[in-house]
């Protein structure tokens, strides 16, 4: 049941997120909402999968999916929408074109990879979750600690940067407190693939749930002034 | 709405405790994770995702 239904609410709220984000980059511009709209579609693109995996077992072209969008894309294109937020422009766009390139190569090694689902049920792994111990081909989960290294200084870091800014200051207590959201739900994943390794059932499910929750509302706190009310202004977006 | 005389704002005090602890939490939990994964890199950590 964990193994289903925590993705699957994980994909649904990702996607909900994504059409938000998405709303106000069509209300405003800025390439970092558009990125991060992208990456909040990569997250449920890898919720999704893992929702798949546990209602239907095994597929190889969704573990792919998964692999691809799921573990090695999603923290980085995330980071690189903060990126776009917080870098002068020149910086960005060489940061860019190093993400597409990385990312182009990356659909090839995954996609070209030879897997072996047995391999899932390791030290380490039940078997329950999606694990990368599936693919046997090499050169390619070597990927995902660049990939999630740049996302997680970027994104986490971004986001922290950006709350000691506006603290150190005392203005704008609402894009403090929503960077610090953004911030700390960005950081779950990476537990949740911690504990999971501890063999703690659903752990790494529940770090992307308790995940995503706290992303979504970081964004909202972030983009409403105190005293205002979340989804009223959204929709008046 | 921006604050021109930051000097003379504080926040609540109750996020005048909680955002700079908060702040310093995330910091060492991103180099602890820093660390894992230059170490998963490295090849001196098992495993990757």
């Amino acid at each position: 049941m964990l193994n289903t239904l925590l993705p699957l609410l994980s994909s649904i709220i990702s996607f909900v997120f994504a059409f938000f984000v998405l709303k106000r980059y069509l209300a405003r511009k800025g390439a970092h909402l558009l990125l991060w709209g992208i990456g909040t579609i990569f997250y449920g693109i890898g919720g999704f999968c893992e929702f798949y995996y546990g209602a239907f077992d095994w597929n190889p072209f969704i573990f792919r999916l998964w692999y691809l969008f799921g573990a090695v894309l999603v923290a980085a294109w995330l980071g690189q929408g903060t990126v776009y937020l917080l870098a002068r422009r020149k910086w960005a766009n060489v940061l860019m074109a190093i993400l597409v390139v990385g990312s182009l190569y990356a659909v090839f090694k995954v996609f070209t990879a030879q897997l072996d689902p047995s391999l899932m049920i390791s030290s380490g792994h039940t078997g329950r979750e999606l694990s990368g111990h599936a693919i046997t081909s090499s050169g390619v989960r070597v990927l995902t600690p660049f990939f999630n290294l740049y996302g997680v200084v970027m994104l986490v870091g971004g986001a922290a940067y950006s709350a000691w800014i506006f603290w150190r200051k005392r203005i704008l207590l609402h894009r403090t407190i929503g960077n610090i959201l953004i911030a700390v739900g960005a950081i779950m994943p990476a537990f949740g693939g911690l504990f999971s390794r501890l063999q703690l059932p659903g752990a790494l499910y529940l770090g992307e749930f308790l995940g995503i929750i706290l992303l979504f509302i970081g964004f909202l706190r972030a983009t409403t002034p105190m005293g205002e009310t979340m989804f009223a202004v959204e929709s008046a977006a | 709405m921006e604050d021109k005389h930051p000097s003379s704002h504080k926040y609540p005090p109750i996020y005048e405790k909680i955002v700079p602890a908060a702040l310093t939490i995330i910091v060492v939990i991103v180099v602890v994770l820093l660390v894992i994964t230059i170490g998963v890199a490295l090849g001196l950590i098992p495993g990757a995702a």
